[in-house]
């Protein structure tokens, strides 16, 4: 059985999430979620200033400086979701009048796929802040824990850079905690889902794959925090 | 002896990591400068060919083979791309490692703007406190780093400083203050104001791309050294004190010491450090001619 087919359940047309599959809807599922992730997505200004200080020159002290670059990354990241939302145009919502009530209650279809995308990835960008923030506070002088865990098996001259090169093992380190934070906020919607006892979400999207999310936001993490350092 | 007539070139070794963090060149030049009765301070060498040496014949001292010659610093010196400074420290009080942080300062007459500093250590082999290990360094490229790594890892008291291993380990080391105990140079619980130890005078960091595209501090105008450079020093064992560093390098992206710049003067500072204290050995501004 597809994980994408859906029992019609909610609104008629409407599909369950697949629990495999980033949890955008369950995000924005109530007006008193969306608004609670709304305020605390505002939490990355400190995440991100937090790492980018962490860099041997990254920007420390620089608060407005890192102000721009969260402005930038955010447009960037909606700038994604625009490009990400283009397949959904032909993407079909099962029944003529479940998509006036779509088309009603959301707006376009590109629109609900911006708005899907957008979500995921600001959360997870907001996410993975927090889990490199976690692991500069517990690495402390060493640096971040994967930069440890790498350089205790492979010392290589790469363990004492500057900060953050454009090569294949920062892309790699910026995968693994990007993974990290995506299944940390799934493990999350499905823990609410199960104690809550609500059933999954419905969506008359199909909710972003997880693999996505990840290796867009570990390529623009590595971009982004290359510009930031000083070489 | 031989003087100063050095026919034939020799070319410079590849620095190869010795026992106590000094090259090959580096032993023999210091065998030859620490002969018999010497004279302790700073001296410049030059490597046969240069024409340096022939400006300074008459107070060379050169090396037995030829391959290098040298002479005191004094009020006239000539500065060449390929040479390198030799200090010979006074001897030690009691029997503590040899260690000396070493920080230069060049200003040129036609290049301001230094937005590096080379920052090096040699590889060593073994210390007192890592006798088994050898330490690790920087690569050439490493070391020619931005001047707000170095100067992020060595704040004033009260700032906090962002984690870099590489500072730490691959230029920073650890000495004895007693046998079976060691501090670490960077650390600031035993050595106090880093900014104030190590960074240098008069010199602050450019900002970042990122900082200057907000423009909301009034950042100072470029830095007015043309050559910014860090070294450390170490040499334990029984020969007389006597250790190399560059001479001159341009520290402002671009710029080549082939090129053409023309140092004016270099601020030497050497500060040595023994044990938990650190004293200050020497300070001079040397003055290039043309």
């Amino acid at each position: 059985m597809s994980a994408d087919s859906a029992e019609t359940a909610g609104p008629a047309g409407f599909r369950r999430s697949a629990w495999w599959r980033f949890p955008s809807m369950w995000i924005v599922a109530s007006p008193a979620s969306e608004d609670l992730f709304s305020k605390i997505v505002w939490l990355i200004l400190p995440l991100q200033y937090y790492v980018l200080s962490q860099f041997p020159t990254g920007l420390r002290g620089e608060y407005v400086a890192v102000a721009l670059v969260t402005v930038v990354s955010i447009a960037s990241l909606f700038a994604v979701s625009l490009l990400f939302a283009l397949p959904y145009y032909r993407t079909s919502v099962r029944g003529a009048q479940t998509l006036q009530d779509v088309e009603e209650r959301f707006g376009s279809r590109y629109a609900l796929a911006v708005r899907i995308w957008a979500i995921a990835l600001i959360v997870s960008w907001m996410s993975v802040y927090a889990v490199l923030a976690v692991s500069y506070a517990i690495g402390g002088e060493k640096g971040d824990l994967f930069n440890q865990l790498i350089c205790s098996f492979w010392p290589m001259n790469e363990c004492y850079d500057v900060g953050p090169e454009l090569r294949l093992l920062t892309f790699l380190g910026y995968l693994a905690y990007s993974l990290i934070a995506v299944l940390l906020v799934m493990a999350i919607a499905a823990m609410h889902r199960k104690f809550s006892g609500a059933a999954n979400d419905t969506s008359p999207l199909a909710e972003p794959n997880p693999a996505y999310v990840v290796v867009t936001i570990a390529t623009l993490l590595t971009l982004i925090n290359r510009s930031t350092v000083t070489h | 002896m031989r003087k100063a007539m050095c026919f034939g070139f020799f070319g410079m070794f590849v620095a190869t990591a010795a026992a106590y963090g000094q090259s090959l060149d580096d032993r023999a030049i210091c065998s030859r400068l620490t002969r018999g009765s010497y004279q302790t301070g700073l001296y410049i060498v030059y490597p046969s060919g240069s024409p340096a040496v022939y400006r300074i014949k008459d107070r060379a001292i050169c090396t037995d083979d030829g391959s290098y010659c040298g002479a005191a610093i004094n009020g006239h010196n000539i500065y060449m791309p390929r040479s390198r400074f030799f200090y010979l420290p006074g001897p030690k009080q009691g029997g503590e490692e040899g260690v000396w942080h070493v920080r230069t300062q060049t200003k040129a007459e036609n290049l301001t703007g230094a937005d590096r500093a080379y920052v090096y250590r040699r590889p060593i082999e073994s210390t007192r406190c890592s006798k088994d290990r050898p330490l690790p360094f920087f690569t050439e490229e490493q070391s020619m780093m931005p001047i707000s790594r170095y100067q992020n890892h060595h704040p004033a008291p009260g700032d906090s400083r962002p984690p870099d291993p590489g500072m730490s380990n691959a230029f920073h080391l650890q000495i004895e203050e007693r046998p079976s105990s060691c501090v670490k140079s960077d650390d600031e619980k035993v050595y106090g104001n880093l900014d104030k130890l190590y960074n240098f005078e008069g010199v602050r960091a450019p900002p970042s791309s990122w900082a200057k595209a907000v423009s909301t501090a009034a950042y100072a105008g470029p830095v007015q050294y043309a050559g910014l450079s860090a070294e450390f020093a170490y040499q334990d064992d029984d020969k007389p004190l006597c250790f190399g560093f560059n001479a001159p390098l341009p520290t402002v992206s671009g710029a080549s010491p082939e090129g053409d710049w023309a140092p004016r003067t270099t601020l030497i500072v050497i500060k040595r450090f023994v044990r938990r204290q650190v004293f200050p050995d020497f300070r001079q501004e040397v003055v290039w001619s043309r």
